[in-house]
């Protein structure tokens, strides 16, 4: 059996003293072995976003002999249901042909040979077919001379930013300045968008990675007393647009999600004592400006050991929002084509912009389609001391449902909070106000004619939190969750803002 | 010169002769496979050793998202290792049985139990049951839940039980439910006793 201390106690222990004891240093060499890995961390892996009628997803993408290659059953599978099979050092691709119903595609290609053969038609690839791990893999470059025949369909390819729009998904951003006191910038799409949104000092900053959006400005001046400029960048399978502002600036959804209006960040109350990092706080910015919220929004890094995350300071409410699932792991199957992690991921983003609004510090253990082990989230969570910790999940069901951690073991002895914790029931110290938690969100959600269940539930990673927790399990079908995502985020911003206290520390 | 009606009769005695023929040769064949399969002493199953007990089995309703218990007859070994795995197997087979009230995927069993020190249960399922399950928080815990549960109340001298699944440790049944934690009954207990 699985029992060991709470080693992240120990290291937040230090922490704690050494704010107070400005003699004990810590060790240099501490600092070199963080520094080091801090660009490991960094890195994000290469990957290729692939937006098409019926899905929008990312594929991995990997660098052989100076080429980016692209495993073909990736890249197809979500989009048909494929058969490749290897015979010798040819391989066969299988598809439902999407011309012709009860009709295949076929394709052939070769292990070495940058010939192969799609629909009986030859054609030639910038660099040979490579079998790497038992996976077929094809160049990206000039990838569209497989994909058009095959599935019979436009493709535009951003082959810098890898970015691929398959079917005409493309659509374009269209911005509106509404001049004013202050003045709002409304940005329009064609369909509803869920952007990652942060902000950097007066900077916000929207990414779309599952979201076809592009723009024909790379650089725009607003020339307007609160927006300066506007700049829009294609990345690894993202597109990101930084509205330069004068002043903070926050984005609320509407129109269904069709429109981002931007407009000016309230001040926070002033008796709230919110985080911002160092080099966030801008001399000349006033002071109850500096104090945004967002400044503290990391995610943990896929494909790497959770990083201590930032803490805004000991004082302050945090929330760590984890939304179920990531990468590999897809969590229930709504759909074929509609993954639990996506529907989770879309809800913690919303829940992360209501918290934002109540001007409450936000973690999300995951921001991205990423995979994170259950230990990498409780180790992350507890490096970060939430004040609150929400797991969101999505089932094909009916029911709402918020679950409180039950333990699987039974202690007579309370644990106390303030002592080494055992790993896997620290949640056992913070029962009482889980508990508490889900009541408040159920009564919350009631108030929103939303009818919410409190059960207990033996769910992972909610023993090992060191914080009061609670999950949620929204009903989703094929058009997403059931109920509004909007008021289900309000219900929960609402239940967790009552939770802080009125001085804004951490509980 | 045979008259026409003399020549119809002989035809339709001729046929009634070889039908009676075939269907007496027919019977005969049947009398003799059901004396070898008589005369045959060889066991079709396996023998179970042990007394026809009454168990209780805690069963999830998935509909009103409570458990309820159900008594069943069944023939029980007596040996520890042997009886826990006996009494699982009851309640899958009930979960198998449509319509149910909790549906597990088809050719879910058990593979084995192993007691550790009488009081430790090692329960290896197998894995078309943790493969085919279905992935939510409500389903996959009320499947642990009522294995643990009717395994304790069959056998209370079981006061902590582990899952495996095909022999191997895991995090989770379907992406939910934690089954890397060592579970004691107790704790089970008071869940079942909310949700009931």
């Amino acid at each position: 059996m699985k029992f060991y201390l709470q080693n992240c106690f120990v290291a937040s222990r230090c922490e704690f003293h050494l704010a107070r004891k400005p003699q004990l240093r810590p060790s240099p060499i501490a600092y070199c072995l963080l520094l080091a890995l801090l660009p490991l961390a960094a890195a994000e892996p290469d990957k290729l976003s692939v937006y098409a009628p019926p899905a929008r997803y990312s594929v991995p993408v990997v660098s052989l002999d100076g080429r980016q290659y692209v495993g073909l059953l990736e890249l197809v599978e979500p989009l048909s249901t494929p058969e490749l099979k290897p015979d010798g050092k040819k391989w066969k691709l299988r598809i439902p042909d999407p011309k012709s119903a009860g009709k295949f595609a076929e394709a052939e290609f070769e292990e070495g040979s940058a010939t192969a053969k799609v629909r009986g038609r030859q054609t030639t690839l910038s660099a040979p077919a490579r079998n790497e791990n038992r996976r077929l893999l094809v160049p990206l470059h000039g990838i569209g001379t497989v994909l058009i025949p095959l599935l019979g369909t436009d493709v535009t390819f951003h082959e810098g930013a890898r970015r691929l729009f398959l079917g005409g998904t493309a659509s374009a951003i269209s911005s509106e300045l509404r001049k004013g006191d202050p003045s709002t910038l409304a940005l329009h799409f064609a369909e509803a968008v869920n952007p990652n949104i942060h902000s950097e000092g007066n900077a916000l900053i929207l990414s779309f990675t599952r979201d076809p959006v592009v723009s024909f400005t790379e650089y725009e001046g607003l020339n307007d007393k609160l927006f300066s400029s506007s700049a829009y960048e294609e990345k690894n399978g993202t597109a990101t647009l930084t509205i330069n502002g004068s002043a903070p600036l926050l984005a609320k959804f509407a129109d269904n999600g069709r429109t981002i209006v931007v407009s000016a960040a309230p001040a926070p109350p002033s008796e709230t004592p919110t985080a911002s990092s160092p080099s966030n706080a801008q001399p000349q910015t006033p002071p109850e400006q500096a104090a945004q919220p967002t400044n503290v929004i990391e995610s943990v890094v896929p494909g790497t050991a959770p990083l201590p995350i930032r803490r805004p300071q000991t004082s302050a409410f945090l929330v760590v929002i984890d939304a179920g699932h990531g990468g590999s792991d897809t969590g229930a199957r709504i759909t074929p084509n509609l993954p639990e992690k996506a529907i989770t991921l879309s809800l913690a983003r919303r829940l992360r912009q209501e918290l934002q609004v109540r001007h409450i510090p936000v973690t999300m253990l995951r921001d991205s389609d990423s995979d994170l082990t259950l230990e990498q989230r409780e180790a992350a969570t507890n490096l970060a001391r939430p004040s609150v910790f929400v797991s969101l999940h999505a089932e094909p069901g009916a029911s709402l449902r918020i679950y409180t951690p039950a333990l699987p073991t039974s202690s007579d002895a309370a644990l106390q909070r303030n002592t080494f914790l055992p790993w896997q029931s620290a949640q056992g110290a913070f029962s009482a106000d889980s508990g508490a938690l889900a009541s408040s969100a159920a009564e919350a959600m009631g108030k929103r004619k939303m009818n919410a269940q409190v059960r207990p539930a033996f769910l992972q990673p909610l023993h090992a939190i060191a914080a009061p927790a609670i999950a949620v399990e929204a009903p989703a079908d094929a058009n997403g969750l059931k109920i509004s995502e909007d008021q289900l985020a309000g219900a929960l911003a609402e239940a967790i803002a009552g939770r802080k206290p009125s001085g804004g520390g951490a509980q | 010169m045979i008259p026409r009606n003399v020549q119809i009769t002989l035809v339709l005695l001729l046929i009634a002769i070889f039908g009676s023929g075939i269907y007496i040769l027919l019977l005969h064949q049947g009398s003799e496979e059901g004396l070898r399969r008589a005369s045959d002493q060889r066991p079709v199953a396996a023998p179970v050793a042990g007394s026809n007990e009454t168990l209780q089995l805690t069963i999830a309703y998935d509909e009103d998202g409570v458990f309820r218990t159900r008594d069943v007859s069944a023939v029980v070994p007596s040996e520890p290792s042997a009886r826990a795995k006996s009494v699982l197997e009851a309640l899958i087979s009930y979960y198998l049985s449509k319509p149910s009230p909790h549906e597990l995927a088809d050719g879910s069993s058990v593979n084995s139990v192993f007691m550790v020190n009488k009081k430790l249960a090692v329960v290896d399922l197998n894995q078309a049951l943790a493969e085919g399950h279905r992935s939510g928080i409500m389903v996959e815990d009320f499947t642990l839940i009522s294995l643990i549960e009717t395994l304790a109340t069959n056998l209370p001298q079981v006061e902590q039980v582990k899952i495996l699944i095909n022999g191997k440790e895991r995090e989770t049944l379907a992406g939910h439910a934690d089954i890397r934690s060592t579970y004691s009954t107790a704790a089970i207990h008071k869940v079942v006793a909310q949700l009931q």
